[in-house]
């Protein structure tokens, strides 16, 4: 792909462990920028681009003073795409002040969930993160109250077709995203974390009851640690939206190492994973943030969840979908296999949404639209 | 190297297989492609950047293809590829040439945030920059490319590239981006310019891209001091009239049609202030392009 | 509008100014919003960023910092710019 030919992008791994994008090697440890030159530099921007993780990696390397080792030309997108995610960052701060005004008559918690927490929250993952919307939660039968506020305060909805709108309020756990009309932000409101037909059944309430309210604020939250934490496994790990997988996973391995500093923080996960039926994804997050991104993971919780561990065939099909799915979507880190990867990845997460018969109808309607989105 | 060295059959083979990697301003672009349209007009609008097969670091990685399916027959079509990822719809596959410009700008003003990069043309004479910032139809284009047959030399018709410390702007020197009367006009007026083949029918009607002075794409690495903002004003009968204008709206006009602004926060409203701080501010309405000129040529900073 | 509400700038350090032959911008570095002041706007909008005023106050600021040759500001012209400001998040209602 590239014009000069990178030398550190295939070399050798141990048995059994996944190819490793250098965009992954660099969230893995920023030392490996020492070893790197100018062609596998070139690689490593297009796939940290693609995969939404160029800014993160030029904190990182600064905060490691690696950043000034940088050879000049590669450095000046890292640091431009610092740049921009930093301005959102600070928009993310505005649309929360915002958001809190529109919705002051709207009782009961208001819990940011995701990114928005990340950055209220000043948690390792916020740096350099860029952002799309910010989601939060209401108790569901605050939903309309709250889109009526919203609305009333100048968000829109997005032109959505009459099907889309019914699949959202009937299918999933939210209403469908509200943009604003002058700052053009989005807003995701949701009730639950995952959609009420999904195989999950996560009692919303719980995670309601455990929310930790943000200090000068009367009602904004964020969710616990091990919720948060449980909250982007599903999210990464059911939602078939790999587009930044590594940059959602990376995401993961920054919290997990931040909380899991503090000891009890492992237990408690395991207990809470299993209380909100969890234990498969947060299976499947700890298991990939280990092999791509060197999580560590104390042997106490890989061995409580060695009962959700999937069956030896099942696991091996999974690893190679998940393998794939984690890597930047960038000509460099696919294979022949990685599209149909996609896929499948995409079937199974509206299989764990949707009941079956509800799925075959709904996957059709939507290759339809796109077929003729596109003429 | 320069594709003077190539004929344009080995500059489309080369765009074809590996592609080929072209210094345009401060950056390197690696451009691969199939589409023999493409490659003649790139080898014709390019031949004097440096150029050459390979680079070890390219800041843009940029591939553009025909349509899939039956469009590759049915009403074929051009697709832009930054990176893997289509960021704008087709074109139809006559409209390569000016989709190429387009995307490159788009890759240009999304990324390239080391810069404050300002919606304007900008030509420089002795070190001196004049920015000329307008919205389209305002004839920014027309009166740049009359300009660069006069004396000046180009840095870019659309994005001015602004250094957030020093303010000088890094040249870019790509095509100039000429459409409908203005292509005849300037055709006219300057009787050196070179075209590529006009792209007719677009959505912005007929596009002539007029080619870089080769004195302006040689001396690419020197920048200039911006040192007024001129907001042309072409209209049909008008006296040529060159009149001050309030700085507080020139910088609010400025900062609104910048493409990144915003994103780089105080340092930006820092560096936009101090900008239009140090440049005389005019409005310049025109019809006549020699009296244009002269007016220009009494610029004193 | 309440008359007794003080109206104040939301984040005093977080506004930057420049001004050229009485037209001034303000930044709001937590808005990320550049905005385009005449005289007596930005009179007010920097009265409000060392105290807290209510909209009598306002008007009797605006005649004397910035009198119109003329006729005198009155409530309904600077409510609306107490609107506006408010609207763009420059400033709030100074808890009472």
């Amino acid at each position: 792909m590239t014009a000069a030919q990178s030398t550190l992008a295939g070399s050798a791994r141990p048995p059994g462990s996944p190819v490793l994008s250098l965009a992954a090697r660099l969230l893995r440890d920023t030392a490996t920028a020492s070893g790197m030159d100018l062609p596998d530099w070139d690689l490593a921007i297009q796939q940290c681009r693609r995969a939404g993780v160029l800014a993160r990696i030029c904190h990182r390397l600064e905060r490691d003073n690696l950043l000034d080792r940088v050879p000049e030309q590669p450095a000046r997108h890292l640091k431009a795409a610092r740049t921009l995610a930093d301005k959102h960052g600070r928009d993310v701060h505005w649309e929360v002040r915002c958001i809190v005004r529109a919705l002051k008559n709207v009782d009961g918690p208001k819990i940011l969930l995701k990114g928005a927490a990340y950055v209220m929250t000043d948690l390792p993952p916020a740096a350099g993160r860029m952002f799309t919307d910010v989601d939060l939660m209401v108790a569901r039968e605050r939903i309309e109250q709250t889109e009526h506020e919203l609305i009333r305060h100048d968000w829109t909805h997005h032109e959505v077709d009459a099907y889309d709108d019914i699949y959202y309020r009937t299918w999933m756990h939210q209403i469908p995203p509200l943009i604003h009309r002058l700052r053009g932000t989005v807003i995701d409101v949701h009730h639950t974390i995952v959609p009420e037909t999904a195989k999950p059944h996560v009692n919303a309430r719980s995670l309601f009851d455990a929310a930790i309210r943000l200090d000068g604020y009367d009602d904004l939250y964020v969710l616990t640690p091990t919720d948060m934490v449980l909250h982007s496994a599903v999210h990464l790990f059911n939602e078939g939206e790999f587009d930044h997988g590594l940059r959602d996973l990376s995401d993961l391995d920054l919290l997990l190492r931040h909380f899991g500093k503090d000891g009890d923080f492992w237990a408690h996960l395991a207990d809470r994973a299993a209380e909100l039926d969890l234990e498969r994804p947060l299976f499947y997050a700890l298991r990939h943030a280990g092999r791509v991104l060197g999580t560590p993971v104390p042997q106490s919780l890989d061995d409580r969840l060695q009962q959700t561990r999937p069956g030896p065939s099942h696991m091996k099909v999974m690893d190679a979908l998940l393998d794939r799915g984690l890597r930047p979507h960038h000509v460099s880190c696919d294979d022949r296999y990685s599209g149909f990867a996609r896929w499948l990845l995409y079937v199974r997460a509206h299989h764990l949404r949707m009941p079956f018969h509800l799925l075959g109808p709904h996957l059709i309607r939507k290759a339809w639209k796109k077929r003729f989105a596109e003429e | 190297m320069t594709s003077h060295a190539m004929n344009t059959d080995t500059f489309a083979r080369h765009l074809r297989q590996d592609g080929m990697t072209f210094r345009i301003g401060p950056f390197w672009a690696h451009i691969r492609s199939a589409l023999h349209g493409l490659a003649s007009g790139l080898h014709l609008l390019y031949d004097n950047n440096p150029m050459a097969p390979r680079q070890p670091f390219c800041d843009f990685h940029v591939t553009i293809t025909t349509g899939e399916g039956f469009h590759r027959f049915y009403r074929p079509q051009a697709r832009f590829f930054f990176n893997g990822h289509m960021p704008f719809k087709p074109l139809p596959l006559d409209q390569a040439l000016a989709l190429f410009e387009w995307g490159l700008n788009w890759c240009i003003s999304s990324n390239a945030h080391q810069y404050l990069i300002l919606h304007s043309a900008a030509v420089a004479k002795d070190g001196h920059a004049v920015l000329l910032p307008a919205p389209p139809g305002s004839g920014k284009s027309t009166l740049c490319a009359a300009l660069i047959h006069r004396g000046w030399r180009l840095l870019s018709d659309e994005l001015a590239l602004i250094d957030l410390d020093t303010l000088e702007i890094t040249p870019l020197c790509r095509p100039v981006n000429l459409k409908n009367k203005s292509i005849d006009i300037i055709g006219e007026y300057a009787g050196n310019a070179v075209f590529a083949p006009l792209a007719k029918d677009t959505l912005k009607g007929t596009i002539g891209l007029l080619k870089a002075p080769a004195d302006s794409v040689a001396r690419m690495n020197e920048k200039a001091r911006p040192a007024w903002i001129v907001f042309p004003q072409y209209q049909a009968g008008a006296a040529t009239r060159l009149t001050d204008r309030s700085k507080a709206q020139t910088a609010m006009e400025v900062g609104d049609n910048a493409f990144n602004y915003s994103i780089h926060g105080v340092r930006g409203f820092d560096a936009l202030t101090r900008l239009v701080d140090r440049c005389a501010c005019y409005d310049f309405e025109y019809e006549n392009l020699d009296e244009a000129i002269d007016v220009f040529s009494g610029l004193t900073p | 509008m309440d008359s007794a509400t003080k109206w104040r700038v939301y984040a005093p350090s977080a506004l930057h100014w420049h001004e050229w032959d009485g037209e001034h911008l303000v930044y709001n570095d937590l808005s990320g919003d550049t905005h385009y002041l005449g005289k007596a706007a930005a009179c007010l909008l920097r009265r409000l960023q060392d105290t807290a005023l209510t909209l009598a106050d306002l008007v009797d600021e605006a005649n004397r910092l910035a009198p119109r040759d003329g006729r005198n500001w009155t409530e309904i012209d600077i409510q609306d710019m107490v609107l506006q400001f408010e609207g763009f998040g420059l400033i709030e209602a100074a808890a009472p």
